[in-house]
């Protein structure tokens, strides 16, 4: 009988440092919750500064990598750079090209771009 | 207290003495059933209100934090983002740029004298007194200026005028100008497709998403568009139409590329044309797209049709002779040669030569019905879609009107006004074996277009259209278009175009019809040149002299970006003597 009122004096203060440890931890965790917050919200304007920076320089690369661009700079400048279209006559399969019956260059051509991905056809 | 005595203690010790004397043993087990049951349903209500508090703190918990927008009118009115336009290849046909807009709320602003004048001296186009009275008053939002540069945001930005704000907003942007133009079509400043597959993503339901504020701000990221053009071969096209433009001084082009076997346009253009940045220029009504929006009496290209029914109508065959020896009289009409042979012409020969009144001869043995029914069958007097918006139906002789004489004139492509794009599709059915896809600006395989697809002619016809288109490069009108190593074939078109309710003998309207390597055709080529001139005075004038050269140029420039090897063989002239 005593015990238990004895329990009961003790219980209220226990509650008490049950409560401001509660408190406590709670406020640590969302003080850590709103920084985080914050973290992950300046992450992701980066990123979206980020991805609007990105999408300016490939308009600017399509822009500057036009066909109808680098056609007038090469005919601009024709003495700098010295393109010309190539001739159809210079287009040849490699299969089409005698080389030398001793050695089977094709055999290395395809083993040398074998984890390339080309094609050679 | 009593109750708590009562239990913890016990009834039957501290029984209070107003209680009723009872039996002891029952009457204390009833009185602990009764509280207990009592404390039970009184723990029950707390359990499920704090349940209900603490349920309904932790669903607050997880609701994202949403930033309240001050200027929600203007957020929903800022331009929305659109997904970017790319090439079959992945190159940027079209994108959103992020631009910034100046607003002010009045309320905020201290000395609107000192705001006013810190504005106008960078962004000198707006007046003083504008600003002054716009930035008067205890109004919460006002628009000044739409869309700066970023050099003048950060000049404004630098001022550190309080109550100025900025608002992301997207601009569309076409790196490439005006080279595919009719095909990306444009937008207006809030951003809403107008004109071109722009408009055609919007209808797809583009449009819905935003009015929901799905795809405001770039919070959203939408996919690409793919389109089934080859940004490199749509420049060759457009390059080849201008420079043949300036060298005939003609008042109009338009040209297509198009996949035989998949039904894909890889490029397509019309010119005049305009720049997509600067969408006003779209709404002129001599922009217009030409290759799917425009109707034209074509001319001899027609003969292809004619000379395809014949074959497999079992009409005739390449050898059946019809007699051109002299001018074929109907209705009241004489139809002639242009360049007359004046003798009997086996159809391999009205096809090369072109002849008008073997064409006629050819129509009238299949008869009227059957030309109806086959230039249905290969879509020339049906519109054919493509995804975009501008598009134009065929201009038909009704079945009543369609007397011999309309048969006549039809069978060498006169008295029926068609899109370029029905004439490239019904010729890519007749070339590719026989199968009619609908065509496309989309990507799309072999094998979804077979699924696609519908016959239309037999094998044979096909493989004997070949042929004709071949021989008539090598030995008729289309020599020209000849290109070493990539066995083109072709069909020229000169027709007169009506002045003032007559035919013209001096205006025409050009068309060389293409395709290439003829003995296994990928593409179909059709360049339309609309009152060109000759290039020196007392120069040709027909399709031979400009749409067919310019042809050569595009296949010439294309052919090894579409994949297609030259070949070369000893009937070619040309051979690999190089090695």
């Amino acid at each position: 009988m005593s015990a238990i009122l004895e329990l009961r004096r003790l219980l209220t203060p226990l509650l008490l440092v049950v409560m401001f440890a509660g408190a406590l931890w709670t406020y640590q965790t969302k003080h850590y919750a709103v920084e985080e917050a914050r973290h992950v919200r300046q992450l992701r304007d980066q990123i979206e500064t980020e991805r609007v920076r990105l999408s300016m320089l490939k308009a600017e690369w399509s822009e500057l990598t036009q066909p109808g661009r680098l056609q007038d700079l090469v005919e601009a400048h024709p003495d700098r750079l010295g393109l010309q279209p190539f001739g159809i006559s210079r287009m040849v399969r490699i299969t089409d090209i005698p080389f030398s019956p001793d050695h089977d260059f094709i055999a290395d051509v395809v083993a040398a771009n074998a984890n390339t991905g080309l094609q050679v056809r | 207290m009593r109750i708590a005595a009562d239990e913890f203690g016990g009834g039957a010790v501290l029984e209070p003495s107003w209680v009723a004397p009872r039996p002891k043993a029952a009457a204390a087990a009833a009185d602990r059933a009764g509280s207990r049951s009592r404390i039970v349903l009184m723990i029950g209500l707390f359990v499920i209100l704090y349940g209900t508090i603490c349920g309904r703190l932790i669903m607050l918990g997880f609701v994202e934090a949403t930033p309240t927008i001050y200027q929600s009118d203007a957020a929903a009115a800022i331009s929305a983002a659109r997904p970017d336009l790319v090439d079959r290849n992945g190159e940027i046909l079209g994108t959103d740029i992020r631009t910034a807009s100046l607003y002010g709320e009045p309320r905020r602003i201290l000395d609107v004298d000192e705001a006013a004048e810190g504005i106008h001296s960078v962004l000198t186009n707006l007046s003083v007194d504008w600003l002054r009275e716009r930035l008067t008053g205890t109004g919460g939002f006002v628009w000044i200026q739409r869309e700066l540069t970023p050099t003048e945001r950060d000049a404004i930005h630098n001022l550190g005028i309080p109550g100025l704000g900025f608002l992301p907003e997207n601009q569309r942007f076409y790196p490439g100008g005006p080279v595919a133009a009719h095909i990306v079509g444009a937008v207006n400043v809030d951003n809403q497709g107008i004109a071109g597959i722009e408009k055609y993503i919007d209808d797809q339901g583009l449009a819905e998403l935003q009015e929901f504020g799905f795809a405001n701000g770039g919070g959203l990221n939408l996919e690409p568009v793919r389109l089934s053009i080859d940004l490199r071969v749509q420049h060759i096209l457009r390059d080849e139409l201008v420079s043949m433009m300036e060298r005939h001084t003609a008042e109009a082009a338009a040209g297509i590329v198009f996949d035989v076997h998949t039904g894909e346009i890889i490029a397509m253009s019309s010119l005049p044309d305009f720049d997509p940045n600067q969408p006003a220029q779209a709404l002129e009504p001599d922009r217009l797209n030409r290759v799917t929006a425009g109707v034209f009496e074509l001319g001899s290209v027609f003969k292809v049709f004619t000379v395809a029914m014949a074959l497999d109508e079992n009409v005739a065959t390449l050898d059946t002779i019809f007699d051109a020896s002299h001018p074929l009289r109907s209705g009241g009409f004489v139809i002639n040669d242009f360049h007359g042979k004046n003798r009997p012409l086996t159809a391999a020969e009205v096809f090369i030569y072109s002849s008008n009144i073997g064409a006629a001869r050819m129509a009238l043995a299949a008869g009227t019905t059957t030309q109806q029914e086959f230039l249905s069958r290969i879509g020339i007097t049906s519109r054919v879609g493509t995804e975009l918006p501008e598009r134009a139906s065929p201009v038909v002789p009704r079945a009543a009107d369609w007397r011999d004489l309309t048969t006549i004139t039809i069978s060498f492509g006169h008295g029926m006004s068609t899109t370029p794009m029905n004439l490239v599709v019904a010729t890519a059915a007749l070339l590719n074996g026989g199968i009619f896809l609908p065509p496309t600006l989309l990507p799309r395989t072999e094998e979804e277009a077979a699924a696609l697809g519908t016959r239309v002619v037999s094998e044979e016809t096909s493989r004997e259209m070949r042929y004709l288109f071949r021989l008539n490069v090598l030995e008729g009108s289309g020599s020209r278009a000849e290109v070493p190593g990539y066995l083109v074939g072709g069909k020229t078109g000169t027709a007169e175009k009506v002045v003032n309710g007559a035919y013209s003998s001096t205006q025409v309207l050009n068309s060389f019809l293409a395709a290439f390597p003829m003995d296994n055709p990928q593409y179909v080529v059709l360049i339309v040149v609309d009152d060109p001139n000759p290039e020196v005075p007392g120069g040709g004038n027909t399709a031979g002299y400009n749409a067919a050269p310019a042809v050569a140029n595009v296949i010439r420039r294309s052919a090894s970006i579409l994949g297609v090897a030259p070949r070369f063989t000893p009937f070619d002239g040309a051979t690999l003597a190089a090695y």
